[in-house]
């Protein structure tokens, strides 16, 4: 039996996209990136519409009828710098992929960790508050898709 | 008993030239809707049995697309040409696939139009005189 992840074990990092894409990790070449610090919490809500057909009154079948654009809830401290969209992401507007990875070191080298791909991100929100013990910043992010669970990841700098 | 189609499965088509091209497929499509009409007349003959025969055959087609950079649709109105157009459905995974084809068609209309908050769309409308589901 194997092991729960905890926030410890997790890291998200994030890396300027290259053109919006729901299935693929789009980035060029050097593009910028980083790992979210003081990352507070995170988390992922996703949903589709499904249409159960009835046929005289008895379900027979489900038919999936859109999936809404999955949202990624971000709030970290603030050391005086955040994320900044950047632009010529092959769209009209700035796009982020985030790579998320709960490490499995308890599962030795191999594998390294579960992972998590969230692809074209576009920020819609931002707070931004000062507090006594720390200033803080929460963001939502809605992605074009995302993909997960996998045994692989892109991102060479998650450092947990 | 099969699945019924959903309008995420679908996929339409809108091309001039021979109606055995492969066809462009239309992006962003937002509604679709497609009405073939034959009018019969039906007459008796002199031994008690009727004839039928069409008086005319139209299918009228109208949809609405976003607006999209390289979209053909406003080059093909400008073109005044005849065009053909599908309406493919597809359940995936190898369930079954099934359509319509509307041969020769003329567009009578592709509009432009938007509002605050919103995306610009072409309306469209059009007609044909020969289809055939498949």
């Amino acid at each position: 039996m194997s092991e729960v992840l905890v926030q410890k074990e997790g890291s998200l990092v994030w890396v300027q996209a290259s053109a919006p894409a729901s299935t693929a990790w789009t980035t060029a070449a050097s593009c910028p990136s980083g790992q979210m610090g003081f990352l507070e919490s995170f988390s992922l809500t996703s949903a589709r519409t499904i249409a159960t057909q009835m046929d005289r009154g008895i379900p027979k079948h489900h038919k999936e009828q859109s999936r809404e654009a999955p949202e990624l809830q971000l709030t970290y401290r603030w050391t005086g710098y955040g994320l900044s969209v950047l632009s010529a992401s092959g769209a009209t507007m700035g796009l982020l992929n985030f790579e998320f990875r709960g490490a499995q070191a308890h599962l030795g080298t191999i594998p390294t960790g579960r992972y998590f791909q969230f692809y074209g991100a576009a920020l819609i929100s931002r707070n931004w508050s000062e507090g006594a013990e720390f200033d803080q910043v929460q963001e939502t992010w809605r992605l074009l898709g995302y993909s997960g669970e996998n045994p692989s990841g892109y991102m060479g700098n998650h450092t947990v | 008993m099969g699945e019924v189609y959903s309008f995420r499965e679908g996929s339409l088509y809108c091309w001039t030239g021979h109606h055995t091209a492969s066809g462009s497929v239309i992006a962003y499509v937002e509604n679709v809707n497609i009405t073939p009409n034959v009018a019969w007349q039906s007459n008796p003959a002199v031994d008690g049995t009727y004839r039928g025969h069409y008086t005319d055959r139209r299918i009228d087609f109208s949809f609405s697309v976003a607006w999209e950079f390289g979209g053909v649709l406003p080059i093909l109105f400008a073109a005044e040409t005849a065009v053909h157009a599908k309406l493919l459905q597809n359940l995936g995974g190898g369930l079954g696939s099934a359509g319509i084809f509307l041969y020769s068609g003329l567009l009578t209309t592709v509009g432009y139009g938007g509002a605050q908050g919103g995306l610009m769309q072409h309306p469209v409308n059009g007609f044909a005189h020969e289809w055939s589901a498949f």
